[in-house]
C-alpha cells in the first residue's frame, strides 16, 4: 500500500522551522550572555538541544538521513558545549548559527528529497568544523566551577544603599555558611567604580556563591530578606534539584492552573518571588506575559518556566482550547466571501430603507449587527503580531555589525502590536533595507562614535505603534544623521534638482527616495547603491502607506513607516459630492461642522485654529446641483488637521476595499475604490495626499488671518 | 581599641587600628588618596565589614597598594569572602 506523506512532510517541515527560528534566538540570546554567568547559558544550550534533538528525531521518522546525520553532529557538539567542554565565544554561536541555518535548508531540502552536491558540500564542511572541537573537548577555562558542580548557585548584587540602611553582606555570608556549605564564592569587583570616584559608602559589590545545602530555595532565600528588595538576588538550583522541579511539573495532573500557582508548587519560585512579579506586571500595565517577567528576573530557571507553560498549555488544550492551522489563502478567501457579504448587506440595506416594513428594518439592523461582528472577528484572524517580523532583524543586525566592526544593539518595542497579515508579509523587505542602511550609513565605527564622544555602542530601535486607524514603525538609529547639504549637492548632480530654495527639511531628506540617490561616499556589498530607497518607497505606497524621514546631523536618523491596519475591509465615512459618493476612512475623521455658505476664503477659522480646506467638487471637478448647504469634514492624520468640503453627509458605511486597475495608478487623491449598496463605485479618498495639497494652502491662510 | 589610621612614611605603610567598618571608610579613603603607593597594615584591625574590604579591594586594584598583615579576625573574614589576593599574612 502507497502512503501519500506529502502533507506529513510539510507538517515537519513548518514545525522544525518553527524551532529553528526558537533556536536563532536563543543563540541570539546566548551571544550576549557569553560568559557561565547565573546559569542562563546552561538553560539556552538546554533548549537549542531540545530543538535539534526533536528535529533530528522527526526527521528519522521521514527516513530524511541527511538530515539526520548532519543533526546529529550538531548534537554532538551541543552536547558537549551543555556538558561545559567548551566555552562560549561569538565563534562558537556563529558556527551554531551557520549550522541552524543548514538545517533550514536540510528541511526545505527534505520537501522533494533531493540534496543537491552544494548542500552536500556544506554538510561536510560543517560537520568538519563541529569535529574539530567535538574532537578536542576541554577549552572550558574560564567556567566559574561553582555552576559546573551539583551546587545551588547565588548571584547577589548588593543595592547601593545597603550599608548606609545597616546591613553588612557578610552577615549574609555567614548565614549561608551555617545552612551549608560554601563550595566557592567570588567577590565580583565590576561595579566598583575607579578609586576617585568610588563613595566608601555605597556598596558596589556583588558575590558569587556555590553553596552544597540540602535546603530548599525558600528557606535559602530567607537570608536575603532584609535585602531582596533592593538588592538582586538569584538563586539557581543544582542540576538534580532542576531535574526533580521538571519532573514534578510533568507528573501535575493537567488542571488548568496559573503558572505562577504551578511553579511556587513545585518550590521552583518562592510565593515571595510570585508576588514581586505580579507587582511588576501590575507596574508594566499588566500586559507582559508573567512568564517572560519570571524569566527577566530570573527568579525561576527559563526551563523550569518553559516546562510549566508547556504543562499550562497541554491542560490548556485538555480544556479544547486548541489552535488550528489554516492555509492563508482559506482565510483570504473568507474575508473575501465576507467582502462580498458586506456589499450585499448595504444593498439590501437600501432596499428596506425604501420599504414601509418595519419588520424588516428591524430584522435588517440585527442582520447589520451581526455582518459587522462576523466582518471583525474574521479581519482578526488575519491580524499578527509584527514581533516575529522585527525579531528576525537581531540576526541580520549581529551579523552585519561583525562583518562591519562595528558595535550595535538592536531595542525593539511594540513587539505586539497586530496588523495585517498582508501587511507583514510585505514590509519585512523594506525594513531590512532601512536597518542594514541604519547600520551601514548610520551608525560610525567605534572610533568615529569615540572621537564624537558618543557611546561606542552604536543603537538601532525597532518600534511599532497604533496611530488613528495606521500603524507606524519607526526605525530610530543614533548615528551620523542626514547631511542636507550634501543630499542637495548631490541631487543637483543627478539632475534631480536645480534649486533647493524653498524646500523644506522634509523635502530635502524625501530625496533620498529618488531612484539611484545616494549619499554613500563608498559602495558596500550591504547598501550604498542607490537602489532600494526608492523601492522601499513604492513597496510601502503600494500598501497605501507613506514614509517620513526626521534627521539630525551627527545625532541620528528616524524613519517612520505609516501603514494602514488592514487592505481588505474599513469603516468608512460616505459623503457626497455633486451625484458622485466619496469614502474618508473614519478613523480619520475627527468632526463635521457646517460651512458658512458665504466664506470665499480657503480656509476657516475652527475654534480660533486656521482650518484649511479643499472643495471636493473642484478637486474631482464634479458640480452637480447647487448644494444649498455645504458641510466641512474635518479630518486628521500624522497629527495635522485639513478640511474637506462636501454637498452631503450620509454616514458610516463598511468600505470594502477594491483595488484601482492599472490604468488608474496615476489617479491624484484617491487611494482604491469601493462597491455601495446601490451598486454605484465609491471612490477611496488618500487623505494623506488630500492634506499634502491641503498644507500648501495653509500657510497662505495664516499669513491672511494675522 | 580605639580606631586609628596611622601612616609610616619611611616605610609608607598605613596601620589600620581597631574596627574598620563603615562608619571609617570615608576617613580611610581620604587618608590613602594622599599617596599613590604605600602597603597596609592590618595586624592591629580587630574587625572588618564588607564596606572596608570594598575600598581595600578598589585602592588595590587601582592604585600601587597593598594589604601586607592580616590580623586573625581579617583573614577569616577574607577567608570566608574567598579573597586570597592580598599577600598579607596573618599576624
Amino acid at each position: 500500500m502507497n502512503i501519500d506523506l506529502s502533507e506529513a512532510l510539510q507538517l515537519f517541515a513548518t514545525e522544525s522551522q518553527e524551532l529553528l527560528t526558537a533556536m536563532e534566538n536563543d543563540l541570539l540570546a546566548l551571544d550576549k550572555h557569553s560568559d557561565y554567568e547565573d546559569g542562563e547559558v546552561f538553560e539556552l544550550i538546554n533548549s537549542i538541544f531540545r530543538s535539534a534533538h526533536t528535529i533530528k528525531g522527526s526527521g528519522g521518522l521521514f527516513n530524511l538521513d541527511f538530515l539526520v546525520d548532519f543533526t546529529h553532529e550538531f548534537e554532538t557538539f551541543l552536547d558537549q558545549l551543555r556538558d561545559k567542554k567548551h566555552v562560549v565565544n561569538k565563534e562558537i554561536v556563529s558556527l551554531c548559527l551557520a549550522c541552524s541555518d543548514h538545517m533550514n535548508t536540510l528541511v526545505n531540502a527534505s520537501l522533494d528529497n533531493t540534496v543537491s552536491n552544494e548542500i552536500n558540500a556544506s554538510s561536510a564542511e560543517l560537520k568538519e568544523k563541529l569535529l574539530c572541537y567535538t574532537n578536542n573537548p576541554g577549552s572550558n577555562k574560564d567556567i566559574p566551577s561553582s555552576v559546573a558542580a551539583d551546587l545551588w548557585h547565588i548571584s547577589i548584587r548588593c543595592g547601593k544603599d545597603l550599608f548606609v540602611d545597616g546591613m553588612d553582606p557578610l552577615n549574609i555570608i555567614h548565614y549561608l555558611s551555617s545552612i551549608g556549605e560554601i563550595e566557592n564564592i567570588t567577590v565580583m569587583e565590576t561595579r566598583i567604580p575607579n578609586f576617585d570616584e568610588l563613595d566608601p559608602e555605597k556598596c558596589c559589590l556583588g558575590f558569587e556563591v556555590a553553596l552544597n545545602s540540602s535546603c530548599s530555595k525558600a528557606e535559602i532565600e530567607e537570608a536575603f530578606e532584609f535585602v531582596k528588595e533592593s538588592s538582586s538576588v538569584k538563586i539557581i538550583p543544582p542540576g538534580a534539584e532542576l531535574e526533580k522541579w521538571i519532573a514534578f511539573i510533568s507528573e501535575m495532573p493537567d488542571e488548568q492552573e496559573k503558572l505562577g500557582e504551578i511553579l511556587v508548587k513545585t518550590g521552583a519560585l518562592t510565593k515571595k518571588e510570585l508576588s514581586l512579579a505580579l507587582d511588576q506586571q501590575v507596574q508594566q500595565g499588566g500586559t507582559k506575559p508573567i512568564g517572560e517577567i519570571l524569566k527577566a528576573n530570573k527568579f525561576a530557571p527559563d526551563t523550569t518556566v518553559d516546562a510549566a507553560l508547556a504543562k499550562q498549555s497541554k491542560a490548556a488544550k485538555a480544556g479544547n482550547e486548541k489552535f488550528v492551522r489554516v492555509e492563508a489563502e482559506k482565510l483570504d478567501r473568507l474575508i473575501s466571501l465576507i467582502g462580498e457579504l458586506v456589499i450585499a448587506n448595504a444593498v439590501t440595506g437600501i432596499r428596506a430603507e425604501k420599504s414601509i416594513n418595519r419588520e424588516l428594518k428591524e430584522a435588517l439592523a440585527i442582520s447589520d449587527r451581526f455582518v459587522e461582528e462576523v466582518r471583525d472577528a474574521a479581519l482578526s484572524l488575519r491580524m499578527v503580531q509584527i514581533g516575529d517580523t522585527f525579531n528576525r532583524f537581531h540576526r541580520v543586525v549581529r551579523d552585519l555589525s561583525i562583518e562591519l566592526g562595528k558595535s550595535i544593539e538592536l531595542d525593539i518595542s511594540g513587539a505586539d502590536t497586530e496588523l495585517d497579515k498582508t501587511v507583514v508579509d510585505q514590509i519585512a523587505e523594506p525594513l531590512t533595507h532601512l536597518i542594514r542602511n541604519s547600520i551601514d550609513h548610520g551608525i560610525e565605527s567605534i572610533e568615529e562614535r569615540k572621537m564624537l564622544e558618543k557611546a561606542e555602542q552604536g543603537q538601532v530601535k525597532l518600534n511599532a505603534y497604533h496611530e488613528t486607524g495606521s500603524i507606524v514603525i519607526e526605525i530610530k538609529d543614533d548615528g551620523r544623521g542626514l547631511d542636507k547639504e550634501k543630499i542637495i549637492k548631490k541631487a543637483r548632480e543627478k539632475g534631480i534638482i536645480e534649486s533647493s530654495e524653498n524646500m523644506s527639511d522634509h523635502d530635502i531628506f524625501g530625496l533620498i527616495f529618488e531612484p539611484g540617490f545616494s549619499t554613500a561616499s563608498s559602495v558596500s556589498n550591504i547598501s550604498g547603491r542607490g537602489v532600494g530607497m526608492d523601492v522601499v518607497k513604492r513597496t510601502i505606497e503600494e500598501l497605501r502607506g507613506t514614509v517620513e524621514i526626521d534627521s539630525e546631523l551627527y545625532v541620528g536618523t528616524t524613519v517612520r513607516l505609516r501603514l494602514p491596519l488592514t487592505l481588505a475591509i474599513i469603516d468608512g465615512f460616505l459623503i457626497g459630492v455633486g451625484e458622485s459618493h466619496y469614502v474618508i476612512p473614519l478613523d480619520m475623521v475627527d468632526e463635521c461642522v457646517e460651512l458658512d455658505m458665504q466664506n470665499w476664503r480657503d480656509y476657516i477659522d475652527l475654534r480660533g485654529e486656521v482650518l484649511p480646506y479643499l472643495r471636493l467638487s473642484d478637486l474631482f471637478d464634479c458640480h452637480g446641483t447647487d448644494a444649498d448647504r455645504q458641510s466641512v469634514v474635518v479630518v486628521t492624520y500624522a497629527g495635522k488637521k485639513a478640511g474637506l468640503v462636501v454637498d452631503k453627509l450620509v454616514g458610516e458605511f463598511q468600505a470594502v476595499i477594491k483595488p484601482l486597475g492599472s490604468m488608474f495608478t496615476s489617479l491624484r487623491w484617491v487611494s482604491g475604490c469601493t462597491v455601495l449598496g446601490s451598486g454605484e463605485v465609491g471612490l477611496i479618498l488618500d487623505i494623506q495626499e488630500l492634506m499634502g495639497s491641503a498644507e500648501m494652502r495653509e500657510s497662505t491662510a495664516s499669513h491672511l488671518m494675522h | 581599641m580605639d580606631f586609628a589610621i596611622n601612616f609610616d612614611s619611611s616605610n609608607t605603610t598605613f596601620e589600620i587600628i581597631g574596627d574598620f567598618t563603615i562608619y571609617r571608610v570615608a576617613e580611610a579613603k581620604k587618608h590613602f588618596s594622599k599617596v599613590s603607593k604605600a602597603s597596609i597594615d592590618l595586624s592591629q584591625t580587630t574587625s572588618i565589614d564588607c564596606s572596608a574590604v570594598q575600598l581595600l579591594l578598589c585602592v588595590c586594584r587601582d592604585k600601587s597598594f597593598d594589604v601586607t598583615v592580616l590580623s586573625s579576625e581579617v583573614a577569616q573574614t577574607f577567608n570566608l569572602l574567598g579573597i586570597h589576593k592580598f599577600s598579607g599574612k596573618a599576624a
